[in-house]
């Protein structure tokens, strides 16, 4: 039986981005090819909303004490697994709409592996640099080109059967009880968040033995490349 | 390294294995504290009352979805502890336990009796279902992790610290959730960080798990 692993993603989780080498790690390991697809969350419905200077201080903000807490902790906890790593993540100065990035990584899944996974690896790098407004359409046409997705006919992409296709997506998405990144995905069965990995694995493996317990425990392997 | 507890949510109970394992490769001294509530979903609305809400349905099946993944993790966190779903929800009210662990403290417990209450406590909450919102609940716990209750009364009605008080003081510290961990004043919260405590804990020896 073919394996098949569903991965969902979203270009401005900083756990997402952690989590992605690790993930990417899983195809080498049990020889599958992991379905990405874009999860866009609305921070802002769910967190409030808040926007930083360049300075990092806080212009507006409808956060509530809870809110600063829980999100403040978010970033410190995926920059410390970020920083053993050698990855940049710097916090993000505004909540940002990255709905855009997503049908590009939709576009980009149409080109073939190479481009999706050169797309994905340097969006999500780029972003965490902040090198990139993914609110801009032609940061997106850019990184798509750049990743080596041939673009002609993406920007009527971009405003049509793509933006149509992503939001309806993200409807369905979450009424298949998926709501946050990552999220993995086998035989109908959803992992949420990278602490989940083994059992994603034991999963992959046939479920022999008890179910492992949640961990941040990857070792990655030196074959696997860096973001 | 301090840890927090909240006797009323399964997570803390999950901890105690990976817990022990780590106890078990590596010297520690462990200080336990309780927590008498976590800060949870703090999902809201963060509009003023009266104004319409563009993302109402957005919020509703996001709110829907979240109760399935909860649900379905609550399933598989009784699967790992050997007890069904419906012992799983249950809702506790940790204030007695996290007084006898406030006592085990008092009574300068060693690690193995703090490991024995807490079990102790977790098993009889939530896998014999017993009384453990009363004074005679937490003696029978502490009688069930053979730790002695002579002392406990007077304890209970002139000694014992204001646990709303503590709670209040944890929050403002920063910690929210439980099981949490904090090692030379970094917060983790989460079981799922104990490979990076360890390794942290042996000196940053070796690749860290990440």
């Amino acid at each position: 039986m073919t394996l098949r692993l569903e991965v969902y993603i979203d270009f401005k989780s900083p756990y997402a981005f952690i989590a992605k080498d690790a993930t990417y790690q899983l195809e080498q390991e049990f020889g599958l090819e992991i379905d990405w697809y874009p999860l866009t969350l609305n921070i802002g419905s769910y967190l409030g909303t808040a926007k930083k200077d360049n300075s990092g201080k806080v212009t507006e903000s409808s956060r509530s004490p809870r809110q600063w807490l829980a999100v403040k902790y978010a970033y410190k906890d995926a920059r410390r697994y970020a920083e053993l790593r050698g990855l940049t993540l710097k916090g993000t100065q505004k909540i940002w709409d990255s709905s855009l990035s997503a049908i590009g990584l939709l576009w980009a899944k149409r080109e073939g592996r190479v481009c999706l996974k050169a797309y994905i690896d340097d969006t999500y790098d780029r972003f965490w640099k902040r090198e990139l407004d993914i609110e801009d359409p032609h940061v997106i046409v850019e990184q798509l080109h750049a990743s080596g997705c041939d673009v002609k006919g993406f920007e009527e992409f971009l405003n049509g059967e793509g933006r149509d296709s992503h939001d309806r997506l993200q409807g369905e998405i979450l009424d298949r009880g998926y709501y946050g990144v990552p999220t993995y995905v086998i035989d109908g069965e959803s992992y949420f968040g990278r602490q989940h990995l083994p059992r994603v694995r034991w999963h992959l493996e046939g479920k022999v033995g008890a179910l492992p317990d949640i961990a941040y425990d990857v070792i990655l392997s030196e074959s696997t490349p860096a973001s | 390294m301090t840890i927090y507890v909240n006797f009323s949510e399964l997570p803390s109970w999950l901890m105690l294995a990976s817990l022990k394992r780590l106890c078990s490769e590596v010297r520690v001294e462990l200080a336990w504290k309780p927590m008498l509530s976590s800060l949870g979903n703090v999902a809201g609305s963060n509009l003023k009352p009266g104004v319409d809400d563009p993302l109402e349905i957005y919020k509703a099946r996001r709110a829907d979805a979240r109760h399935k993944a909860a649900k379905r993790e609550n399933e598989r966190m009784c699967e790992r502890l050997g007890i069904d779903p419906a012992q799983g929800e249950k809702k506790i009210n940790p204030f007695y336990l996290s007084l006898g662990m406030v006592w085990l403290t008092n009574q300068g417990a060693e690690l193995q009796q703090y490991f024995n209450y807490v079990e102790a406590a977790f098993s009889k909450a939530f896998r014999d279902g017993a009384d453990v919102e009363s004074v005679f609940g937490l003696k029978v716990v502490l009688k069930e992790s053979e730790f002695r209750t002579a002392g406990l009364d007077y304890f209970l009605a002139n000694e014992a610290p204001d646990l709303d008080a503590a709670q209040e003081k944890i929050m403002e510290s920063g910690v929210f959730n439980s099981p949490a961990f904090v090692i030379a004043d970094e917060i983790f919260h989460g079981r799922e960080h104990l490979p990076l405590i360890q390794w942290m804990l042996k000196r940053n020896r070796g690749i860290p798990p990440v």
